[in-house]
């Protein structure tokens, strides 16, 4: 068989039901919704069905376009992963669409919006079980401009345009590097297939240079420091969306990517360490971020960045199984947190903490659901974040000392395996930044549990909020399952190998108990503080809530020059180019007026003309031809 | 001395139409539709009998009559002139149902009309065929000689005879300059009739520089039937004076009478001097299409502008003939490719340039074509005439939806690459751009709201702000032909390029 049938139909089904959507009137918002939730569910039962069947080697796919000697297919290549990921993805779009439906009950431009949606999880999908870097390079961008159209989609939130646009070019930019290094591999390997690309004999240069530029795409998409401005913005899009895209599947697309790609990153140490050092950064700056916000979606977006430098970090150290495993369960009780979350606004009316206290008693389903999904973000035995979050530092742990090997036949023949290229140094860092992170992440789950639930009611709408409908609290309900149990699944060996590992993910150990201690130290610096009081204004807390002021850094070092030089090439443009162009009109037209009063005066003119002209052509000629010949 | 009568049919049918107007109008006076009726039968016959005679002209290829040898004959009937008198023809009928409502007012006579128009037929019929210097010159004067009536023949109308007058001396001192070339030309090659003018260069070397001046100077008297520039002061000023009917069939009949003249004389006749010829015409082309272009971009008046649209619209005819000038347009291929493409592109720009003096006519009458801000909403009073005037227009610029246009220029653009002439190319391309910017102009005036009429209510207001003009059937027809004629030229170009290629 050429391509598998079942693999094409995961991301041709959605994206064929969202252009078909994009298609339908305002009006039509019934055909929207079953479009919506019927390519979700279809999409959801084909990742099972390949999930269940287990790891397929990559096919030969369907070619699409030759170049030359390079030719772009569209094949799949459904390793362990990639069935695995495609349910999350399925599970989370199915959820988000059926949530949706209530969340924007009033919203009249719901049909593009569903629309927009399959688009994107077919996008997704097509990342996630590509087999060619083109194709995956084009559900890639394909995902960027889904973003950028749904960040904008309530277009009464004035910032929802530009944080529409922050997104797009800040992703962009990272994109750039992404393209590059596909086009490398693909040129030095002599295809774009995944499968040939790692069996070429690429050389080292080319492996770093090609890993490093794709860092810088993963950096974008995955919200990555220096790359991550974009992500605590786009929580102006709807909260549906923050569920799915900023949290349980577009940016863990380039933590999927580097894992997919992971043989050419274990050749390179120095696209290793930058990743280590990214993922350290990102963690502690996302942890600390969300310590110092007052809006809720805004914690939970930069508890996103922070959770997505754990994964980076996992991928770092050597451990792409157990990164794939937080990409996992990260997605279950992240998409629960914010769908959550999202209840809560739609029962207050406020994004802000400071308005609500005391929903516990008035939401309870909310309330229970998302209590489990903070104590698996913290990290809470038994929930889902204890196993894969443990596991990633246990990984850094034995980097840290140097007893990782790069599994497979070795690079050097003779000895047992080959060490794995990471220093013992850059595996130390990911190990401190992760450990801390522990202590900061509890701190800010108590302190986001506290104020939003527990206490008095601090506005009129928390003291009468009320459960949300029951399309918005299924979907809580079926996410609150994962978040719990699916840890448990790291215990399974099945499962480690089919995530590529030799072995069952995680493996308590004595281990453990450090994390455990880091999760009550956070729990109890938090819970001194007094839930219903705003933080202090201080230069430390006004740090924190503006992220170290990175925005103003990247606008003063980014944004001005660029906008300057557009400013010039603007001013370039109007006086040269289109003077140019003004200057040619004005001076046709003064001419043609020139003209025109030459021939005011009429007959005699028009008389001597003829002869005139008839005596200045012949001299012309005589002057041109010649006389004699 | 043989003469093939048959070679002579059309002339005669043409002859015998304006006399028919004549005795028309004498045995019932006082009965226009008559008149009318019987001079639009003769030109109808006339069209009909010059295409029979084509069709009938069977392997042969040609007939001639009074010949002095082979090639000395001073009338042909060969395809191309055919096509050329049958063309004339159905100008001429276009140009009487323009009339109809300029010959309702009264202000014209009738039959005298008819019978002007009728004989300026009959020399244009001949006018295809003349194979020597006197048949040409003599068929062209009684081509243009009536007209100088037609256009100055509104009773009272002080701007007529002031525009006949400018005409009638613009076209007296061109002549002279013309009679004088062609008598330097006898001079210089003792022959008359163009196959002896086009052979006799070898023989006598020292002549030649007579020859040149005298085709210079033949070539520049022609020029004023195009309208080309130095000769064209008198276009504007003559098209507005004239009745619509007449400056309609000015610019066309007498500009592709002007255009056929320029061929025989400047390719037929010009044999021995082609690079001569070539220049001459390609300063008449440059001349013309930058002069006409800019000072068409300054006019406010409708007639006028269209006046300098076709100056710089016989640019783009001569342009072609240009590339004569450049060694490689002197091949016997090259020379084929730059006549069919003149050829071409007059066919192209007659059709347009009638569809748009019918519009012009059907909006506003036949007796003054206004201002161009007068035409404001014109496309949501009269939709159909609007569209009509827009594809002409548009064609004319050299745009789609009236594709007739885009191949015309792109036939002409295609001879100057295809002789070596690059730079006469580039010329035409700049002028296209410029000429885009008046008839857009028109055209986008044409959907403008109309002016909140601000006329004090005491004054009488002038018929031409927002009044729907009932100008009759005939018209109708002729705009509507002339329309459909254009859209198929213009989806079906191969066809004229074929006839065309005739001339070759």
């Amino acid at each position: 068989m050429k391509a598998d049938l079942l693999g094409l139909a995961l991301p041709v089904v959605p994206l064929a039901a969202g252009l078909a959507g994009l298609l339908l009137r305002y009006r039509h918002r019934g055909v929207a919704a079953a479009l919506g939730t019927g390519a979700a569910a279809v999409a959801l039962i084909c990742a099972v069905a390949v999930a269940l069947r287990g790891a397929r080697a990559p096919d030969a796919g369907i070619v699409i376009a030759d170049f030359g000697r390079l030719s772009v297919t569209l094949g799949t290549w459904l390793d362990g992963p990639a069935g695995f990921v495609a349910v999350a993805v399925g599970v989370v779009a199915l959820c988000v669409q059926i949530y949706s439906v209530a969340y924007l009950h009033d919203d009249d431009r719901y049909a593009p919006y569903a629309a927009q949606v399959s688009l994107f999880t077919g996008a997704m999908l097509l990342v996630v079980v590509s087999g060619d870097l083109i194709a995956l390079l084009v559900g890639w961008e394909v995902m960027g401009i889904c973003s950028y159209l749904l960040i904008g989609h309530d277009r009464r939130l004035p910032e929802a345009p530009r944080a529409a646009v922050k997104a797009f070019l800040v992703t962009r930019v990272g994109d750039v590097g992404f393209l590059i290094g596909i086009v490398l591999l693909g040129l030095h390997a002599g295809s774009f297939r995944i499968a040939e690309v790692f069996r070429a004999d690429l050389p080292a240069g080319t492996v770093t240079a090609a890993c490093v530029l794709l860092l810088a795409g993963v950096a974008g998409k995955s919200a990555q420091f220096p790359l991550h401005t974009w992500l605590p913005d786009a929580m102006a899009g709807p909260t549906p969306i923050s569920a799915l895209i900023h949290a349980a599947t577009m940016v863990a697309a380039g933590v999927y990517v580097v894992a997919r790609l992971y043989p050419l990153f274990e050749r390179s140490g120095a696209a290793l360490t930058v990743l280590a050092v990214m993922a350290s950064i990102t963690m502690l700056l996302g942890a600390l971020a969300a310590l110092g916000q007052d809006d809720i979606k805004r914690v939970l977006a930069w508890s996103t960045v922070s959770q997505l430098g754990y994964m980076t970090g996992g991928l770092a150290v050597g451990a792409p199984d157990a990164a794939l495993f937080h990409l996992l369960t990260h997605a279950a009780f992240k998409a629960l947190l914010f769908l959550a979350a999202g209840a809560v606004i739609h029962a207050v009316g406020t994004n802000l903490m400071a308005a609500m206290g005391g929903l516990r008693s008035r939401m309870p389903v909310t309330f229970w659901t998302m209590t489990a999904g903070l104590a698996a973000l913290a990290g809470v035995p038994p929930l889902a974040g204890f196993f894969s979050k443990d596991s990633i530092i246990e990984a850094a742990w034995h980097t840290a000392r140097g007893e990782t090997r790069i599994p497979g036949p070795p690079v050097v023949p003779g000895s047992i395996s080959s060490a794995f290229p990471l220093s013992a140094t850059a595996a130390w860092l990911v190990l401190a930044a992760a450990a801390l992170t522990v202590v900061l992440t509890a701190a800010y789950v108590v302190r986001l549990w506290r104020r939003t639930f527990l206490g008095e009611p601090r506005s009129a709408a928390a003291r009468t909020g009320h459960e949300p409908p029951w399309a918005m609290r299924g979907p809580l309900l079926v996410l609150a399952v994962p978040t719990v149990l699916l840890g448990f699944a790291g215990l399974s060996a099945a499962f480690g190998r089919r995530l590529g590992g030799e072995h069952a993910i995680a493996e308590i150990g004595v281990f453990a108990l450090l994390p455990l201690a880091l999760l009550a130290l956070g729990v109890a610096v938090a819970w001194r503080r007094d839930p219903a009081a705003d933080l202090p204004d201080t230069a430390l807390t006004r740090l924190l809530a503006n992220a170290f002021y990175l925005d103003a850094v990247q606008d003063a070092l980014v944004t001005r020059p660029v906008t300057a030089l557009a400013r010039l090439a603007r001013r370039a443009d109007e006086t040269v180019v289109d003077g140019a162009v003004d200057a040619t009109g004005t001076g046709a037209t003064g001419a043609g007026a020139l003209l025109a009063r030459a021939h005011i005066a009429g007959l005699p003119r028009a008389t001597g003309a003829v002869l005139g002209g008839a005596v200045v052509i012949a001299a012309a000629i005589a002057l041109v031809v010649g006389v004699s010949w | 001395m043989r003469i093939d009568q048959v070679a002579l049919l059309p002339t005669y049918v043409a002859a015998a139409t304006a006399v028919l107007a004549l005795l028309v109008d004498l045995l019932v006076p006082g009965r226009r539709g008559a008149v009318i009726g019987a001079t639009a039968f003769g030109l109808a016959a006339t069209a009909a009998t010059a295409i029979g005679v084509g069709l009938g002209l069977g392997d042969a290829g040609r007939r001639t009559a009074f010949c002095f040898g082979p090639d000395q004959c001073s009338l042909v009937s060969d395809p191309a002139a055919a096509a050329v008198g049958a063309a004339f023809a159905v100008l001429a009928l276009g140009a009487l149902a323009l009339s109809v409502p300029l010959l309702r007012t009264g202000e014209v006579p009738v039959g005298e009309y008819c019978f002007l128009l009728a004989c300026s037929l009959t020399g244009a019929v001949v006018l295809g065929g003349a194979r020597d210097l006197i048949t040409l010159i003599v068929a062209l004067e009684t081509l243009t000689l009536p007209l100088y009536l037609l256009v100055g023949i509104r009773r009272g109308a002080a701007t007529g005879a002031s525009a006949a007058v400018t005409f009638f001396v613009v076209s007296v001192v061109s002549t002279a300059v013309a009679l004088l070339g062609a008598g330097l030309v006898y001079t210089a090659t003792g022959g008359l009739h163009l196959a002896d003018i086009a052979h006799a260069g070898a023989s006598a070397p020292e002549l030649r520089p007579l020859l040149k001046v005298g085709m210079v100077l033949l070539l520049a008297g022609l020029a004023f039937k195009v309208a080309a520039v130095p000769a064209h002061a008198w276009a504007p000023t003559t098209y507005d004076g004239a009745p619509l009917p007449v400056a309609a069939y000015l610019s066309t009949a007498s500009k592709l009478g002007g255009v056929v003249a320029l061929l025989l004389v400047g390719v037929v006749a010009g044999g021995p001097v082609l690079a001569t010829s070539g220049l001459t015409l390609a300063v008449l082309a440059v001349l013309s299409m930058t002069v006409g272009n800019l000072v068409a971009l300054r006019q406010r008046r409708m007639v006028r502008l269209l006046a300098w649209s076709s100056v710089a619209q016989a640019g783009y005819l001569l342009a072609p003939l240009g590339a004569l000038l450049a060694s490689g347009g002197r091949t016997p291929d090259a020379i084929g490719l730059v006549v069919a493409a003149t050829v071409a592109y007059a066919l192209f720009y007659v059709v347009l340039e009638f569809a748009a003096f019918a519009a012009v006519v059907a909006a506003r009458g036949s007796t003054d074509g206004g201002d161009i801000t007068d035409y404001r909403g014109l496309a949501r009073r009269s939709p159909w005439v609007a569209a009509v005037l827009v594809i002409a227009l548009t064609g004319l610029a050299g745009l789609p939806p009236g594709l007739a246009g885009l191949f015309a220029k792109v036939a002409v653009v295609r001879a100057l690459l295809g002789g070596d002439a690059a730079w006469l190319a580039v010329v035409v391309a700049l002028n296209a751009v410029i000429g885009l910017a008046y008839y857009v102009r028109v055209v986008a005036t044409l959907f403008a709201a109309p002016a909140a009429a601000p006329l004090p209510p005491d004054s009488a207001a002038p018929a031409s702000v927002g009044a729907q003009v009932r100008v009759g059937w005939p018209v109708g027809v002729a705009v509507g032909v002339a329309a459909v004629v254009a859209v198929l030229l213009g989806f079906a170009p191969q066809g004229v390029l074929e006839l065309a290629a005739f001339f070759r």
